[in-house]
């Protein structure tokens, strides 16, 4: 499956662009799915005090910005991307102290992983089965089950290098695979 | 307000809005909006006197040739960095790979032949003046760059005030070369690439991630 054929990617496409053109009821829907769509992102992104704040912020933040969405564009990343701009604006804002330690690479909200976390099992299956049986394995060990390398390498009896080298293996062709269907 | 409360208001008084452009209609408006802004400033300085003469010069068509296609490379990554979401990287390094390899062709044909007064002489401190120059040819092209890049979402905005520093420079060096009569390939290295660039790069980065902002 790639994103083209997702079908929150085909619904929201379509609601924004009849928001487009004015239909209030057809935006009053779109902006009802993107605040139940993020509102998890949020919270997990910020203090759950600040939650309702931040969430409006970004709606706001799409409303203003909904003339930058075109039709050759995919709607999910557009979203996300102004979720993340907005989630790491606010968290610079609040808490100046915190920024020096804070990575903005660490919020991983982009459409792929909400994509990747709308997958059935059937669509996960099928993007596991490019992978090596090595590969496969220590992604489940890692990625899956929360194992930390050194004790994935136990398990597996290889080194720490070689399993950090083929997680970023396989989350390569992972990510190839999954965004081949849009080229 | 609850959340609901603000979808019910952005909703119930919605109004049509037309998209962006196309991404090289973007590209156009912006480097026709940096044209009319280098067009008026230039209004400060007059022609090199042997303009006529230079510009039949391989340096000079090459020079201007190369920070023309790096100009309009940095205009589409500026025009592709108002989308949210846009990967724009690899058009801002390749805007970036034209101006070195001019740089690197100026470094080249400043040492050889290898002449240490000549080489200093290219680098004579008084030619920051053209640095500063740049800088202020550089200004009016940046401030309705800002205005037409402000219409869009950028979600990345250090990167967008590097590239607009940078497609300022360019511009500004390539104007440059019709006022500076100088064509010591030093002097054209330090003064009209390196120094202005890095200046206006520090510039724009400190600028440009508090104006940029939305």
């Amino acid at each position: 499956m790639n994103l083209k054929e997702s079908k929150d990617e085909i619904e929201l496409s379509e609601l924004m662009r009849t928001s487009q053109a004015g239909d209030g009821a057809a935006y009053k829907e779109l902006l009802l799915r993107i605040e139940k769509m993020l509102a998890p992102f949020v919270r997990k992104s910020v203090p759950n005090e600040a939650a309702e704040d931040v969430l409006q912020e970004i709606i706001l933040a799409i409303h203003t910005k909904r003339h930058t969405f075109n039709s050759e564009q995919y709607f999910l990343p557009w979203c996300y991307a102004i979720a993340r701009y907005k989630i790491i604006d606010s968290i610079r804002a609040r808490t100046r102290r915190e920024v020096l330690a804070f990575d903005p690479d660490e919020i991983e909200i982009t459409a792929d992983t909400y994509a990747t976390a709308t997958f059935s099992d059937e669509q996960f299956d099928a993007l596991m089965a490019s992978l090596s049986e090595k590969q496969k394995q220590i992604v489940k060990l890692v990625k899956l089950d929360g194992l930390s390398i050194k004790e994935a390498a136990q398990k597996t009896g290889l080194s720490e290098s070689d399993v950090k080298i083929n997680i970023h293996r396989a989350l390569k062709k992972l990510k190839s695979r999954f965004q081949g269907g849009r080229q | 307000m609850k959340t609901s409360d603000l979808i019910g208001k952005l909703s119930s008084d919605l109004k049509p809005v037309r998209s962006l452009s196309a991404t090289l209609t973007r590209t156009g408006v912006v480097m026709f909006a940096m044209s009319v802004g280098l067009a008026l400033s230039a209004l400060f300085f007059t022609a090199r006197p042997d303009l006529h003469e230079a510009m039949s010069e391989r340096q000079f068509i090459f020079g201007a040739g190369a920070l023309i296609l790096g100009w309009i490379v940095e205009s589409y990554s500026l025009a592709l960095l108002q989308l949210p979401t846009t990967e724009t990287k690899k058009f801002f390094a390749a805007g970036l790979t034209i101006v070195g390899i001019l740089a690197l062709a100026y470094l080249g044909r400043g040492l050889i032949p290898m002449d240490i007064n000549s080489f200093m002489n290219g680098a004579d401190v008084h030619g920051v003046k053209c640095s500063l120059d740049i800088a202020f040819l550089s200004v009016l092209p940046g401030i309705f760059l800002f205005l037409i890049l402000r219409k869009g979402a950028p979600t990345r905005i250090m990167h967008m005030a590097l590239n607009l520093a940078i497609c300022c420079a360019i511009l500004g060096a390539f104007a440059l070369q019709f006022f500076c009569p100088i064509n010591q390939p030093i002097h054209l290295l330090v003064w009209h690439l390196v120094v202005p660039f890095a200046g206006l790069s520090g510039l724009g980065i400190l600028i440009g991630r508090k104006i940029l902002r939305w």
